[in-house]
């Protein structure tokens, strides 16, 4: 990609709505209200941001970005929407951080939204897609990527429900999870089958939600806090032909969006505090964190066993709860990272804390497009 | 009832023979079917040839949420070609022989579901 001269951006406002079924909430609504907690998180005057990135996936209305900002006070300005699978908040948020980073604005909220309960269509996620009219669902390739990984290494089903009972167990701790109850390895491996053999505590639940952060450029920031973390890496990476895959669990787009944002970020895998990542299924989150450098090909499900990835272990890997115990409203958790990561590097999550937490790992992946090897992977980097 | 394919151009005869793939009259590689432009050197000059009805099963599940199209339970999976690259199908269960990774697949044509008036003529793989 090419290199050009960028200015500090910092995060200087986050804010989430409830996480839940909540089919009778608007998109507005949901939006609105993460909107105003962000707003009110940094004490900005909405008038002035700059601009709105909106994602969304699965939306019944145009223009929501515009109804969204009309309602916390904020018009006449540069908003679109995005969409990118599960990855859309993410873009959305990098969207915000180069019209910061560039010159273009000086302040942008970045909102994502999604209203699973109600608009997520019926049929193949990729409308018309030849894979998805044979049967091929998200799951069903969670599945067939645990069951390779299984192959090629010898590990078992356990190791992949093991990731579940520590997901549970963070969003036990965070009241912002939609989902606070603990489940036993026997639990998440008895529970009923979705597609074999991914069970359905092994799925991230449908969800309705938002989240909004607000980015500042560095010679703004002293307006509105004197504790700011920056966003300090992203990338956004799309899937390479299928004819070229390594393997179903590993994702190059995976492996090189990764690597560009560390260098952008000027760190290691190895200076990672804490990751919140993509795990819309618990057959996934082993292969990212491997995808992502974090360990060896191969290792992440006995390092997951020992304990490397819990609260209190090396590198904490989901500490919210993830998508499997927060929740997943598609194009609201890229967003929604930024905004548990930056509690995090604050020292403000809680029981849950990751203790001295510097730096945090934002990775959302998604997207089944027949003949590619996935639709989209993307990473931002907040350091404190 | 009309018979009409999945897609056109996916078997060599419309609604029977083979699925069609490509090979590239550029760089030779072979490519998959409903290719349009060569994955290794983007050469739009493509020449169709039949792919041979035969792979091996790369991954699989058994989906027990129903599709759009197909009732739970049913099974789906990835077959690997000598060709060099897999395609996604619905898999028929054959008794005594359990879906293992790397076991050898046929396909077979055959009716997928009804769309309307028309057959909708698609593929699925077995176990030999």
């Amino acid at each position: 990609m090419k290199k050009m001269s960028l200015r500090r951006v910092a995060v200087i406002g986050v804010g989430m709505s409830k996480f839940g079924k909540q089919p009778e909430k608007s998109l507005v609504e949901l939006g609105t209200e993460a909107s105003l907690a962000a707003i009110k998180d940094c004490g900005i005057v909405p008038k002035k941001l700059d601009g709105v990135y909106c994602s969304n996936a699965f939306g019944d209305t145009g223009c929501l970005g515009q109804q969204i900002a009309m309602q916390v006070g904020l018009v006449s300005r540069e908003m679109a929407r995005v969409e990118n699978a599960c990855a859309g908040g993410t873009t959305a948020v990098r969207e915000v951080f180069y019209a910061i980073a560039t010159g273009r604005w000086d302040t942008g909220m970045a909102v994502g939204v999604d209203s699973m309960t109600t608009c997520m269509p019926k049929g193949p996620i990729v409308a018309k897609d030849i894979d998805g009219e044979l049967g091929l669902s998200m799951p069903a390739y969670g599945a067939m990527q645990m069951q390779r990984y299984i192959h090629k290494y010898g590990a078992t089903v356990k190791e992949f429900a093991q990731v579940s009972v520590k997901n549970h167990i963070n969003g036990s701790l965070n009241p912002y999870a939609m989902y606070k109850k603990v489940y036993t390895l026997e639990e998440v491996l008895g529970a009923r089958m979705i597609c074999e053999p991914l069970t359905q505590l092994m799925v991230s639940p449908v969800s309705d939600g938002a989240a909004a952060v607000i980015l500042c450029a560095e010679d703004k920031v002293k307006q509105y806090t004197t504790k700011p973390v920056w966003l300090v890496g992203t990338s956004l990476i799309s899937g390479d032909y299928t004819l070229f895959a390594k393997d179903m669990d590993i994702s190059t787009m995976g492996e090189q969006a990764s690597a560009e944002a560390y260098e952008m970020a000027g760190i290691g895998p190895k200076d990672i505090d804490l990751v919140e990542l993509h795990d819309a299924f618990a057959s996934v989150e082993i292969p990212n964190i491997e995808d992502m450098g974090i360990c060896k090909r191969g290792e992440g499900a006995r390092l997951l066993m020992e304990g490397y990835f819990d609260l209190g272990g090396k590198v904490p890997v989901n500490p919210s709860g993830g998508l499997l115990a927060q929740g997943h409203p598609l194009s609201a958790s890229g967003v929604r990272q930024i905004a548990e990561i930056t509690w995090h590097l604050r020292d403000q999550a809680g029981e849950r804390q990751v203790k001295g937490a510097k730096i945090g790992v934002a990775h959302m992946e998604g997207g089944v497009v027949s003949g590619l090897q996935g639709g989209v992977c993307g990473i931002n980097i907040v350091m404190r | 009832m009309a018979k009409v394919p999945l897609r056109e151009n996916l078997f060599t005869d419309r609604i029977d023979g083979n699925l069609r793939c490509y090979r590239c009259k550029s760089c030779k590689h072979m490519l998959p079917p409903l290719t349009v432009t060569c994955q290794y050197c983007f050469s739009n000059d493509l020449e169709p040839m039949p792919l041979g009805k035969r792979g091996k099963l790369f991954a699989f599940t058994t989906n027990f949420l129903n599709s759009a199209h197909f009732q739970a339970p049913f099974s789906t999976g990835y077959i690997e070609f000598p060709e060099g690259f897999k395609l996604f199908s619905v898999l028929e269960n054959v008794e005594g022989k359990p879906f293992k990774i790397g076991m050898e697949m046929e396909m077979t044509i055959q009716k997928l579901w009804d769309r309307g008036e028309d057959q909708v003529i698609g593929y699925k793989f077995k176990p030999v």
